[in-house]
């Protein structure tokens, strides 16, 4: 027997099947479990922890092309099938669910109860809570509800010992013990495999409104922006994005009926060309023209900026002259309350050389401007020497002793995440 | 401590820096938790990060535990000295350095006092959300350690969700600089793990802070009970309709006699059981359409009055009967343990009446001021500490408190932080492995386990650590 089908005869032996998968495109076929339970995730670290094998911990892989390409990895470990809902209390706003649950399907529930969950992401049904949580995505409604790290109020991690470790807990508020679960938020399953998370909820809003216009020029796309930032009105989300003809610029409004009818109103004054759908047609068609739904659903390279506001107006023209140098036509959205760029790179690049290059120039000048830039779906030959994440962060050194404390023997594959961890 | 250190951190830091001599040592031997006191040998005042980074590189050659402190008005023993051990506080940094207005953020020094950040920012329009009862005297550096609440958390989130960056110095005196305020960390996030390790990852000296516009609107109202359990079933209700106010406060009978007759006095009135003290901000439709269903609540659970502030300076007196009700409840008895849990907001009624039951059957003064809104319940116990056996029935009753309350799904602190007070029943909430996990990262910050060594994690968890951690 060789050595992969005997692997694969003890994986199946702990979670009854294993399958042949290439969970990022640019990697070999390796064997991919599903654990059907948390006992059975942790039954398959510590098999890896005695045979010094290498695990890729994932949910349902729609992010790791925003990682480097892993080293060595022996198996991969889904949690798609940690499905559970563990407890849900509407009245205290509160649920926990098993980390490989559907955003879609957690959303659906979380409105039964009478809830809207955040973040708000592009094709939930292709992505879990384990992994939004791991990847530390946010949605485009962070602009009123904050970072997804913000709502994760505890977390039940499997760390390379094999034992499941809980952080924090299900309460709204609660400060006993060090916040890990801020540490695994994000950390792209270098850590361990988050299997269960407990979230903070929303009320589901009474009324909801999509609110669009258009502009010729970006510049004046962003002072439209400026203006719809600057009423007193909780504006969900707000983006602008490349169309045909200019720049749409999408701004969501939602809560109580009366509030949403005068936020409505004061939007108009702004944007007096603007034009308005209400309740689910607001929904879908968000959902449908979102340049970030359809980058998310992109096997193209992307860009993914970020700034602090006040500095768009002199960012927005240096991505654009960039990007027209490059002769790139991808898909481009901006979320100006946020200060984030989402822009695909589907053309103008000759190699992986000449993508590298591009991003490294265009860091060089954003940095300057205090942007931090990250480059999602590189072929592997672009990130030789090119950290997908950005360029070094302060701390790294200590970033590295924490993964070494946490996993001294190496059971998770190292250097996919920033700086090698 | 030793004549020759002394002069060495004396030319480091200045005669304004150090503080070495017994009598004024005396201040720094306790925080708010008074009952558990231990005097430093030396207390250091640095001025500046690099000052502070100065002092940190001798007490790490010289293997001395640091204990950081704020303005000592933590309730958990966080500040509590450690014997041989050097005290670091920040009462000398207390410099904004840097108001955003455009982006909206603030940097200051660590020592910089809660209430005073707002008064810097107010006049731009902006304010600084997390507003601890003791916001006129604790830190934001303090802050930060504690990962501190206050009324209006509610809304806004307790202090991690304020804050954007930190500069730290590290346990051997190296400065990590995380102070550019960027929407996601780059690698892991140290800072979002930083708030709230109660000092024991390191020193924040510098503290990149959100601020939030100031609302057009905010009303407050007073809803007046002659029963507890009504007050605390009004919230439940609340929060299950899906309400969004700022703040709901609850303050009982006690407590409401204690700020009457003190110079808090805010107007509540002194015949009833409970006042509920609702507060919202927004637009003025959001203020009236937030506040109109919960004015229903309150009626139907049997409110017997209303009231609404008239006026800011109205609005803030009754504000500052809530925020002044620990130091009212001197009246009552000398001392005041406050103890801080949270349970989940579906169990209010029964989990403040288990608490006042407890302190009955001891035989003690309970009284009831707390953040109903996010489940955060404050039995106070008022006591003499020269009376050792009322003194026990305090620490029976509090222990009897959180497992009551850790029974019912709750948790040991929801703002005041473990500490040296809860360390003990870490192990109520966490089994030994996820103790571990938090030994094992705090062992990545500080290696010899020298900063706030002996708080938050029970010894016996971290066999690897014990050692150091309780270092003579």
């Amino acid at each position: 027997m060789s050595a992969l089908a005997n692997l694969e005869a003890r994986l199946e032996r702990v979670c009854g099947s294993v399958e042949l998968a290439r969970p990022r495109f640019d990697v070999e076929p390796l064997p991919l479990v599903a654990p059907r339970s948390v006992e059975e995730t942790c039954e398959l670290v510590r098999l890896a922890a005695a045979d010094k094998l290498r695990v890729m911990p994932l949910g349902r892989g729609s992010k790791l092309g925003w990682c480097t390409t892993p080293g060595h990895v022996d198996f991969a470990l889904s949690t798609r099938n940690l499905r559970r809902i563990v407890s849900h209390v509407p009245d205290d706003g509160t649920i926990t669910v098993e980390a490989g649950l559907g955003m879609d399907e957690l959303a659906a529930r979380c409105r039964a109860g009478g809830h809207f969950l955040t973040p708000d992401v592009p094709l939930p049904a292709r992505r879990s809570i384990g992994g939004v949580v791991a990847a530390g995505e946010s949605g485009a409604d962070r602009l009123r509800f904050g970072p997804v790290r913000h709502h994760v109020l505890g977390t039940r991690t499997v760390l390379a010992s094999g034992l499941a470790t809980q952080s924090g807990g299900q309460l709204v508020k609660n400060v006993t013990g060090f916040d890990l679960q801020r540490l695994y938020c994000g950390s792209h399953g270098t850590l361990g495999v988050i299997v269960e998370v407990s979230l903070r909820l929303f009320p589901e809003p009474e009324h909801e409104l999509r609110v669009t216009t258009r502009s010729s020029e970006l510049s004046d796309a962003l002072a439209l922006a400026r203006k719809a930032l600057a009423l007193p009105a909780r504006v969900v989300s707000l983006s602008i994005e490349r169309t045909d003809g200019g720049f749409e610029l999408a701004a969501r409004l939602f809560g109580l009926r009366t509030v949403v009818e005068a936020e409505l109103a004061a939007l108009l004054k702004v944007w007096p060309r603007g034009n308005h759908e209400s309740g689910a047609a607001a929904r879908a068609s968000s959902d449908a023209a979102s340049t970030r739904q359809r980058l998310a659903d992109s096997a193209h390279p992307a860009l993914h900026i970020a700034c602090l506001p006040s500095r768009l107006d002199a960012l927005a023209p240096l991505v654009q002259r960039a990007l027209a140098d490059a002769r790139s036509t991808g898909r481009f959205s901006l979320q100006p309350g946020i200060a984030e760029f989402d822009i695909e790179l589907a053309q103008g690049f000759g190699d992986a050389s000449n993508l590298a290059s591009f991003v490294r120039s265009l860091r060089a000048t954003l940095s300057k401007h205090g942007a931090s830039v990250a480059l999602r779906n590189a072929p592997r030959a672009a990130l030789v020497e090119l950290d997908p994440f950005g360029d070094s962060a302060a701390g790294l050194d200590l970033m590295r002793s924490i993964q070494r404390n946490l996993d001294p023997d190496g059971v998770f594959a190292t250097g996919r995440f920033h700086g090698g961890l | 401590m030793r004549r020759e250190l002394i002069d060495e951190l004396l030319a480091a830091l200045g005669p304004a820096g150090v503080i070495h001599e017994p009598a004024r040592l005396l201040a720094y031997e306790c925080d708010g938790l008074a009952l558990l006191r231990q005097r430093p040998s030396v207390v250091l005042l640095p001025r500046t990060t690099e000052d502070c980074a100065r002092a940190m590189r001798i007490l790490h050659r010289e293997k001395i535990p640091v204990v950081g402190r704020g303005a000592g008005t933590g309730l958990s023993g966080g500040a509590t000295p450690v014997e041989g051990g050097a005290l670091v506080g920040f009462a000398r940094m207390r410099d904004v350095l840097e108001i955003n207005v455009a982006d909206q953020y603030a940097r200051v020094q660590a020592g910089v006092v809660n209430v005073d950040l707002t008064l810097a920012v107010e006049k731009h329009g902006l304010f600084y959300a997390p507003d601890p009862s003791s916001q006129a005297a604790c830190t934001i550096g303090g802050n930060v350690g504690e990962n501190s609440g206050g009324p209006h958390c509610f809304k806004h989130g307790a202090t991690t969700r304020h804050i954007l960056g930190l500069v730290i110095v590290r346990d051997d005196g190296s400065v990590l600089d995380l102070s550019l305020p960027h929407a996601d960390p780059l690698g892991y996030d140290l800072v979002g793990l930083f708030v709230g390790s109660e000092g024991m990852f390191g020193l924040a000296t510098e503290i990149t802070v959100r601020l939030v516009p100031t609302p057009a609107v905010t009303e407050t109202l007073l809803a007046i009970f002659t029963d507890l359990d009504a007050a605390c079933d009004a919230v439940s209700d609340a929060i299950a309709a899906r309400l969004e106010p700022s703040a709901l406060e609850i303050l009982d009978r006690l407590t409401i006699q204690a700020v009457e007759a003190s110079v808090f006095a805010a107007g509540y009135p002194k015949e009833a059981e409970a006042v509920l003290l609702v507060e919202a901000e927004g637009s003025e439709i959001e203020v009236e359409a937030t506040l109109a269903p919960l004015r229903a609540i309150a009626q139907k659970r049997g409110a017997i009055d209303i009231r609404r502030a008239r006026s800011s300076a109205e609005r803030k007196k009754l504000w500052a009967g809530r925020k002044g009700a620990f130091g009212a409840m001197g009246r009552i008895a000398p001392d005041l343990y406050v103890a801080d849990v949270v349970v989940p907001r579906t169990k209010l009624r029964e989990l403040v009446a288990a608490s006042t039951r407890i302190a009955r059957d001891k035989r003690l003064k309970l009284a009831n001021v707390f953040h109903a809104g996010d489940g955060n319940l404050h039995p106070n116990i008022s006591y003499d500490r020269r009376d050792a056996d009322e003194v026990r029935r305090v620490l029976e009753a509090s222990d009897e408190i959180m497992k009551v309350v850790v029974a019912a799904g709750g948790s040991l602190t929801g703002e005041h932080g473990v500490g040296l007070e809860k360390q003990e029943f870490m192990s109520l909430v966490f089994a030994d492995d996820d103790l571990r996990a938090m030994c094992d990262v705090r062992r990545a910050w500080d290696p010899d386990g020298r900063l706030n060594p002996g708080k938050l994690i029970p010894v016996h968890a971290c066999r690897e650590m014990r050692g150091t951690e309780r270092p003579r």
